[in-house]
């Protein structure tokens, strides 16, 4: 019987030392972590917090762009899908910055900085907006 | 004058002749062939509308409006043509197609007699009232008449476009009256 207990508490022993050298490893360590909080994904480096840009999609169906504004946090990118039956094209209204015609079942892609109101220049009716914060 | 008149007039029976189908002495019910070459045929009139415009209109708005034309009407002939041979459909001429074509080429006569601004407004007077025309006859006859669910599918989304293109007709049309 005290053999026995004696045995189970060397065996407690031994886990406790060897998980305390695990800890202590791991924190010796650089230590990377990504982690998402509300979309966005987030990696941890040498203590230091960075967003990942991440890619928004916006498609072109029935003569709109869908969604009409979208909200992204700055430096994410933007993919046009074109899924409608004609061409189209993403011109910024201040005319800064153009995609061309993007195809049907073609795509376009563009990182954003700030806030841009845009249209297609083919059909002036389609209005699109990026807000950025 | 008299002409422009009688172009609108011509468009008016346009709109009441597609809507009615009235030529076909029966209610007018089409079939999925017969949908399809009045799909065909209503986009390759407005293509060459569009390039009798490009001959004879210097009017930079006007120019624009056209290609836009041309190459969406394209788009969609070209996509009305790869369904309708996946689905091994062969287009039939019918008489609301036929009847298309004739009013067609009246307008396209009419035209052709004209230049300059007299022109341009009778470009877009005509494409307001042909693409008004066309909207109506898509919802109200083709898109509820056809049978086969892809074809419905691509008379449905033909639909946003043509409305699309009544704006711009619209917006061009105010400026070319100011």
């Amino acid at each position: 019987m005290k053999s026995l207990s004696l045995r189970m508490l060397r065996y407690k022993i031994i886990v406790f030392i060897a998980g305390g050298l695990v800890f202590s490893f791991s924190c010796s360590q650089k230590r990377e972590s990504r982690f998402s909080k509300s979309g966005v994904s987030i990696i941890e480096k040498e203590g230091v917090k960075r967003k990942i840009p991440s890619v928004d999609t916006i498609l072109i169906s029935d003569m709109m762009f869908q969604p009409g504004e979208i909200v992204i946090p700055k430096g994410d990118t933007i993919v046009w899908i074109n899924q409608d039956l004609v061409s189209h094209c993403v011109t910024e209204i201040k005319s800064k910055w153009t995609s061309s015609s993007i195809p049907v079942g073609g795509t376009w892609k563009k990182q954003f900085t700030r806030t841009s109101e845009y249209y297609c220049a083919i059909h002036p009716d389609m209005t699109g907006k990026i807000v950025v914060k | 004058m008299k002409k422009e008149i009688k172009l609108l007039a011509i468009n008016a029976l346009l709109i009441a002749f597609i809507s009615s189908g009235s030529l076909r002495g029966q209610a007018s019910k089409l079939t999925d062939p017969e949908i399809a070459s009045v799909a065909v045929t209503a986009n390759q009139i407005d293509i060459n509308y569009a390039k009798i415009a490009k001959e004879s209109s210097k009017n930079a708005e006007i120019l624009k409006f056209a290609t836009t034309m041309i190459n969406d009407h394209q788009s969609v002939i070209d996509q009305a043509v790869a369904l309708v041979k996946k689905l091994g459909v062969t287009p039939l001429d019918n008489s609301v197609s036929k009847g298309l074509n004739s009013m067609a080429a009246e307008t396209n006569k009419l035209l052709r007699s004209k230049s300059g601004n007299d022109f341009n407004k009778a470009y877009i007077d005509n494409e307001v009232a042909y693409h008004k025309a066309v909207i109506s006859t898509v919802e109200n006859q083709l898109i509820p008449q056809s049978q086969n669910a892809e074809l419905k599918a691509l008379l449905t989304k033909v639909a946003p476009i043509l409305k699309t293109h009544l704006q711009h007709a619209e917006m061009v049309q105010k400026m070319i009256s100011k």
